[in-house]
């Protein structure tokens, strides 16, 4: 497999043209030899680490806040460290894949991370702030009272089960993205 | 009509050299295809257990790009689903993501909605850029994210602008929309492509 030199699209090895972009796909000898197999495992737990870890420390946590900040950022490590293991030679799916792995990763270890912090966060004073906040925000009674049980203090099994499903789809998802995304500046990079 | 039998791991290859107007080609194991009409090849034989062969992955990539473009439709739906169905279960999903604070969320039939104004923003963005933008671009990205950036700054030390957030994140989400489809249809074909190669 080859990849497009505009816009970074794979393609098959013979194709003349690619079919996102249209540029004329001309063979080159970096694309005839054959490529290293990928260790997708140590670029994921790198990713998925540093994701726990920043997602958990508290208030630096917020930036999960914007798109998933630190999700994306753990799904672009992978990536950057798969592109160091094949230089230039990173497909979106690689990306993809690096970025997925690295998700779910992470949210495991967040989640085994947040059982202690949220032990030790969530005080019942700290809880009767969050809830007099909390009645300032226009939604239902169910609704509210559903948010509240997740930050009530102590240990509650079906809380963390919840919270890892949670971290799995949302980091899982983002990851991806951040990993997709890493990896097209990457190869962006490399084009130019 | 095909003169020699279509084979399967060849489909790509020949996929490719149709649309660059080849009549006659080679296929990589060095049969000869004709093809008289440029038609698009059929898929080929199909497994025993009736599955598609691994040369049909690509082929399915409308597919993909309508369950993807369905599955975004159906994430804003649910931005608008969490207040209008009273749904907790939505708002805790998206209260992973977004800070939901009801002065930087709009309101509908008096409830915040499930993100907030730069979120749901960066969402209607991200569908309008799998309708529009067929090129990923990644200079785009760069300038939407650049743009996001500058707009974040301004927000938390000058003024908080809400129009402008409002166009940082439908930028940011058109322009990251090809990029992200381009790389979510090329890892589920691999995947299919995986899971079809004879053991």
């Amino acid at each position: 497999m080859s990849q497009c030199r505009e816009c970074g699209a794979t393609l098959p090895e013979d194709s003349r043209y690619c079919l996102q972009c249209g540029t004329e796909n001309k063979p080159s000898a970096a694309n005839a030899q054959p490529q290293k197999e990928l260790d997708f495992l140590k670029p994921a737990i790198a990713g998925g680490l540093a994701l726990a870890i920043l997602s958990s420390i508290p208030i630096i946590s917020a930036g999960n806040f914007f798109c998933c900040l630190w999700a994306q950022a753990g799904g672009g490590l992978a990536a950057w460290f798969l592109n160091k293991q094949r230089p230039g030679g990173l497909t979106y799916s690689d990306g993809a894949f690096g970025g997925v792995f690295s998700g779910l990763i992470g949210a495991f270890i967040a989640t085994l991370i947040s059982i202690p912090i949220q032990m030790l966060v969530f005080t019942p004073q700290r809880v009767a702030e969050i809830q007099a906040r909390f009645e300032q925000y226009p939604m239902q009674p169910e609704v509210r009272e559903m948010m509240l049980r997740f930050l009530s203090p102590g240990f509650d099994l079906t809380r963390v089960v919840i919270t890892l499903l949670i971290y799995m789809i949302a980091f899982g998802l983002f990851s991806m993205i951040g990993g997709i995304i890493t990896t097209a500046i990457l190869s962006r990079k490399k084009l130019d | 009509m095909f003169q020699r039998v279509c084979l399967p791991q060849d489909l790509e290859a020949i996929r490719f050299r149709l649309l660059s107007d080849s009549k006659t080609f080679s296929a990589p194991n060095g049969e000869q295809h004709c093809n008289s009409t440029g038609q698009t090849p059929f898929p080929g034989p199909k497994s025993p257990r009736g599955l598609p062969q691994a040369g049909d992955a690509w082929s399915a990539k409308p597919f993909l790009n309508l369950t993807l473009l369905m599955a975004t439709v159906a994430w804003c739906l649910a931005i608008v689903a969490a207040p209008y169905f009273h749904s907790g279960p939505i708002y805790l999903f998206f209260s992973a993501i977004c800070h939901q604070l009801p002065t930087r969320s709009w309101h509908f039939q008096g409830e915040q909605l499930g993100l907030c104004i730069r979120c749901t923003s960066i969402s209607l963005g991200f569908l309008a850029g799998q309708l529009a933008i067929r090129t990923p671009n990644v200079r785009w990205l760069g300038y939407a994210i650049v743009i996001t950036a500058v707009e974040w700054l301004l927000a938390t030390t000058v003024h908080d602008f809400e129009l402008l957030r409002i166009l940082s994140g439908v930028v940011l989400g058109a322009s990251a929309a090809p990029i992200v489809r381009t790389g979510v249809v090329e890892m589920v074909v691999r995947i299919m492509r995986t899971a079809h190669e004879p053991m």
